[in-house]
């Protein structure tokens, strides 16, 4: 295992106190030894020789990369030439190899890091916990009785726990923040369309984003300023590269008005979860108190969407193979099937209506904040919780807090809350459309302020 | 009922879940395993509260015939 930043990685990569190779073969080492649950495949030959082109590269004089020598891997729902793309499932284990890498992909090897394998996921990113019933459960790095969180566990729990210093993820729902939240790490959902989703296996065309998870603040703007950059062929036609990382500084200095929001984005907290908002809060001297109007019936409409979605996306394998489903996904996709065609567009109507509440609320504020989850990981197996005294879904209620805002596709980082030995939490630094660069200003002051931190899992520490 | 109906669909009891799952099942060509029935039927009663939810804040929006404009962040 090893804590290194990509950053530091990198350093000493260019620096030829370790090489590229060395750094592959101790991030494959820790990948077949994961206690987690979190990979699905290592890709050993392919990653020992990428390194080795990028040794090659760097004694030849030549400039590898940002990401030069550090190892990354991705969710099993990316495009990897050469591997099928199971996204989660057993439906598609005899599906075709892609014949090219993922978008994302792609640009993360171009910029010199490492691909090292692929990552467990709650199947066809459909749910919050990572209980995958084909490939077992990805545990919490921190108390492995516990999810990850979901649906992208795998690329949570494998930076949480030290085998990689970064990963990527998509988030339709949550699927990167709350993961990120509950294992205690950094994972930035983009605004919808700045990141090119081609090759990622699609599960809500309408809400689907990808996005890098990382231990520190800097590590996860490098890793988003690589996958930067117009596609083609992605039909949200991502804008042109705007790089973040030369000016980490001049961002962490940034005067920002912040704002808590309220009402339904803590109701249910548990105390612990209120208390960790509390600490960001004060460190941003924030505004207490910030309604969003309509946030229950976004989070409603983002619910209903995806299962409509999702279920017409799935239909032709559903009539054919509905049993060969993980069965928790599996019933989900089938009423999302059924249901009348006029659900998915009132859905997609009330958009608009909430995003443009959103909007007035940025007139005042360049950051909201709001918890990640409603609780801290609950254990694995455990199907319901309490919500206000009312048994609810763990995997239909872990994302209330972050459904409504990524329905409106808005940037989002999620933060670790500095708890050392205490179960991770995190928070939501939201900010409006396209200013990801804001999101990023207010996690690095927390970061440098202490009140945000990436902590290695207390049992590591000990081993 | 028309299994297509957004308010015949919003409007369904309980009781009438079931019966729906049958028949929208006929129409669209879907079978659903039994032993899927169960969950099925509790998830459509869940997205039927759901729509409820939003369609009420929608107002008068809900006109499936209005266009609906390009979505942009």
């Amino acid at each position: 295992m090893s804590f290194d930043t990509a950053q530091a990685v990198t350093r000493a990569v260019r620096e030829g106190r370790t090489t590229a190779r060395e750094q592959a073969q101790k991030a494959i080492a820790a990948a077949k030894a994961e206690p987690f649950n979190a990979f699905t495949a290592i890709f050993e030959d392919e990653a020992l020789s990428q390194a080795d082109a990028v040794d090659a590269a760097l004694a030849a004089g030549e400039d590898p990369g940002p990401l030069a020598g550090a190892p990354f891997a991705v969710k099993n729902l990316f495009d990897v030439a050469g591997h099928t793309t199971l996204a989660g499932s057993k439906i598609r284990r005899d599906a075709a190899p892609a014949s090219a890498d993922a978008t994302a992909v792609a640009r993360m090897k171009a910029a010199g890091a490492v691909l090292v394998g692929a990552l467990n996921m709650d199947e066809f990113a459909y749910g919050f916990v990572t209980e995958n019933a084909h490939d077992g459960p990805t545990r919490n790095p921190h108390d492995p009785a516990r999810i990850a969180g979901g649906s992208s566990g795998g690329s949570a729990a494998a930076v949480s726990g030290g085998i990689l210093p970064l990963t990527l993820g998509s988030d339709t729902n949550g699927s990167i923040r709350i993961p990120a939240g509950l294992c205690g790490v950094f994972g930035l959902k983009p605004t919808l369309g700045r990141l090119s989703r081609a090759g990622a296996f699609p599960f809500v065309h309408s809400l689907d984003h990808i996005g890098p998870f990382a231990r520190t603040a800097a590590d996860l703007a490098l890793a988003y300023d690589a996958l930067q950059g117009e596609d083609p062929l992605d039909d949200l036609s991502p804008p042109v590269a705007d790089p973040l990382s030369a000016r980490l500084d001049a961002l962490a200095e940034q005067p920002l008005r912040v704002g808590v929001l309220a009402g339904w984005f803590q109701q249910g907290a548990f105390p612990e979860v209120v208390e960790a908002l509390e600490i960001v809060a004060d460190a941003l001297q924030a505004r207490r108190g910030v309604e969003l109007p309509g946030a229950k019936a976004a989070r409603a409409a983002a619910f209903a969407l995806s299962a409509a979605e999702g279920g017409r996306l799935h239909f032709d394998d559903l009539a054919e193979r509905a049993l060969d489903y993980d069965p928790a996904v599996r019933d989900r996709l089938l009423a999302g099937a059924l249901l009348p065609d006029g659900v998915a567009h009132a859905a997609r109507r009330y958009r608009p209506a909430f995003r443009d509440e959103a909007r007035r609320l940025f007139e005042d504020f360049d950051l909201l904040l709001a918890p990640v989850a409603p609780c801290p990981a609950p254990p694995i197996g455990q199907a319901t919780m309490d919500l206000d005294g009312v048994p609810v879904s763990v995997r239909k209620t872990l994302g209330a807090y972050t459904q409504p805002i990524s329905y409106i596709g808005l940037p989002v980082i999620a933060a670790p809350v500095n708890r050392p030995g205490k179960p991770p939490i995190g928070v939501q630094l939201i900010a409006s459309a396209w200013r990801e660069d804001l999101a990023f200003a207010a996690a690095l002051r927390l970061e440098r302020a202490g009140v945000i931190a990436a902590h290695r899992p207390p049992f590591r520490e000990t081993a | 009922m028309s299994g297509g109906d957004l308010s015949a669909f919003q409007n369904l009891s309980d009781a009438k879940v079931a019966a729906y799952l049958d028949s929208r099942s006929a129409d669209l060509g879907l079978r659903i395993p039994e032993n899927c029935r169960a969950g099925v039927a509790e998830n459509l009663a869940l997205l039927r509260d759901q729509t409820d939810l939003f369609c009420d804040a929608l107002g008068d929006l809900t006109d499936a015939d209005a266009p609906g404009e390009p979505f942009t962040p």
